[in-house]
């Protein structure tokens, strides 16, 4: 087989000062400026009344006691157990009692869950109108020719990534075009962002998205549309069935096997 | 935080039980009255603040100190009023909080602490979930001696949120002072269930169970099951941290007690209670606190390296409860 001769192409070496830079220089700034923006934006968390606190409190607080039930003596635990069942079910805890059992409201007449969603929305268009903007300054100025070579060999199904919008079927794909330089900053960044702003910012767009399933869990615990009734009867259900035992019960027998003087 | 008028001091450490890796007590202070996020961000204070704080009032500025007992000597860090609620903003709860604790530690006389009183009494009219106010209020009605409100205001606040280990621990230590053992216990346990590996803890529940044993009376069968679990509770306690003086100075009590009164003790097995292990092994236990004992002692008097953390009025007192049993050397 007849070793495929190196592509050489000439390029003129302003490009890098001239297109290289900016489009990095432009990536970081506006990352940075993502980043202020949405701490300017970000509304206070909502702050919620006794009640809501205690709702969502004495569920964590059940929660709790079925976790590190074996904390305690049997019987201090069981004394526990038969006050948060009956309260669980009884709806001692709930924010309003009398519509208990009327099945989860809708999370759209909320007002509380569209402030939610706002904040989301805000985000998200953060996120995206920088981006656009930038991508179609690119495409206007920057597209159409190769800008320069990686310093090592790749297959050839990189070239649908690296080469964008440049359409020369032979090509090497280890050539660059503006755009596929674009794609690296949006993903390369990261540490970069991570040392300008610390670790928790907002200016990369992968700790967005990731957040978006992250913050999950939390959200969800007593977010718009859960019913707390239900939550409180499954959790009463949960303290019910368990079965008691405590780490003191040998303990004095680890000890003396595990202690030596 | 709870204040007694010119000092803070964390309940969960600095006054009766020790912080050492106690990740608890860390997080508890940082969500009471005014945090972590104030050194954190505020650019006079080191980053990482270390724990206790004390916070002692400066009457050469007219601002608040932060003495912060950092390794080695006690380091002050002074803060001006006006920088902080410039910062955060004058209705931020922990500068709310924190201006409380000012004017509390200026007040002359009853009268004074009395309109502070009020104060906290219209801000929380205002807004019921302001918690770190409710517990300055709750630290306020203690310092001044009105205990069974404070711990009326603490029940209060601990049936909306009940997942407050400092304030579960503050009542506990309440219901302490007037003698209530069986409610102590019961607060003490709820801090367990927020924080079940806190050594000091289980020894602290260990030494309430102790003393509630004692002044029940030999009499009375809770004598015994609260012997029983006292004696658990500091096993766990050395089971979790295994050089911790608090834990093996309480199993020597109770060993000592338990053997001193072991003729006397009828097996009896209540359902759902812990039993005594046999005579054997209280005996191997009291032999292990006693050795583990005079090793600790031995070592901090002779500050050999690696044995320095201890208090110095602790290992005093476990020194002469080793000479109490003829066990000096």
């Amino acid at each position: 087989m007849a070793q495929v001769p190196v592509q050489t192409i000439h390029r003129d070496p302003q490009l890098f000062y001239w297109i290289l830079f900016p489009i990095t220089i432009v990536m970081i700034l506006t990352g940075v400026l993502r980043h202020y923006a949405s701490v300017l934006m970000q509304s206070a968390p909502k702050k919620l009344d006794q009640k809501a606190i205690r709702e969502q409190r004495s569920l964590l607080h059940g929660i709790n006691v079925r976790g590190n039930f074996h904390a305690l003596s049997k019987k201090s635990f069981a004394t526990r157990r038969d006050a948060l069942v009956t309260a669980f079910e009884s709806g001692t805890y709930l924010k309003d009692p009398e519509r208990a059992g009327q099945g989860q409201p809708n999370p759209l007449s909320d007002p509380s869950s569209m402030e939610g969603m706002m904040g989301m929305m805000k985000n998200q268009m953060a996120m995206i109108i920088p981006n656009t903007l930038i991508m179609s300054w690119i495409n206007a100025f920057f597209s159409g020719y190769v800008i320069m070579k990686l310093p090592f060999p790749l297959t050839i199904k990189f070239k649908s990534m690296l080469q964008a919008g440049v359409m020369t079927k032979d090509m090497d794909p280890r050539w660059m075009s503006s755009i596929s330089w674009y794609f690296l900053c949006i993903f390369g960044l990261q540490s970069v962002f991570n040392f300008l702003l610390g670790s928790d910012n907002a200016a990369s767009q992968m700790a967005q998205q990731m957040g978006g399933m992250g913050a999950a869990p939390g959200a969800q615990m007593f977010g718009p549309g859960v019913d707390p009734d239900k939550q409180f009867k499954a959790e009463a259900e949960n303290l019910a069935v368990i079965e008691h035992y405590s780490v003191l019960d040998d303990v004095e027998d680890r000890l003396l096997e595990g202690i030596a003087v | 935080m709870w204040c007694r008028r010119t000092r803070v001091e964390c309940c969960l450490c600095a006054s009766r039980l020790d912080a050492v890796g106690f990740t608890c007590h860390r997080n508890t202070v940082a969500g009471s009255s005014f945090g972590v996020q104030f050194w954190k961000t505020g650019s006079q204070v080191p980053s990482v603040a270390p724990f206790p704080v004390v916070v002692v009032l400066s009457h050469v500025t007219g601002g608040i100190d932060l003495c912060l007992p950092a390794l080695g000597g006690v380091k002050l860090v002074e803060l001006k009023d006006g920088s902080y609620k410039a910062r955060f903003g004058a209705d931020n709860e922990r500068v709310m909080t924190l201006r409380g604790l000012m004017s509390e530690a200026q007040a002359q006389g009853n009268g004074e602490l009395e309109a502070i009183l009020k104060q906290y009494d219209a801000i929380l009219e205002g807004n019921s979930t302001n918690i770190p106010i409710t517990k300055r209020r709750i630290a306020l009605l203690r310092s001044m001696g009105r205990v069974s409100d404070a711990a009326s205001a603490l029940v209060q606040l601990l049936d909306f949120s009940p997942t407050d280990a400092e304030a579960w621990s503050e009542l506990s230590d309440l219901y302490f002072t007037q003698g209530l053992y069986s409610q102590a216990i019961y607060a003490l346990e709820e801090v367990l269930l927020l924080t079940p590996n806190a050594w000091n803890i289980h020894a602290r529940l260990g030494e309430l169970q102790y003393m509630a044993a004692t002044t029940s009376g030999n009499g009375g069968g809770s004598h015994g099951k609260y012997l029983a679990e006292a004696l658990k509770r500091f096993a766990r306690s050395i089971e979790l941290c295994d050089d911790y003086l608090r834990g093996y100075y309480g199993l020597k009590l109770v060993t000592t007690r338990l053997l001193k009164e072991q003729t006397k003790q009828a097996k009896q097995t209540h359902d759902g209670e812990f039993t005594l292990p046999d005579f054997k092994k209280i005996e191997r236990l009291d032999e292990l606190a006693t050795a583990k004992l005079s090793e600790i002692v031995r070592h901090s008097t002779l500050k050999d390296r690696g044995w320095r953390g201890y208090d110095e009025r602790e290992v005093a007192v476990a020194r002469e409860l080793l000479s109490q049993n003829g066990i000096e050397r």
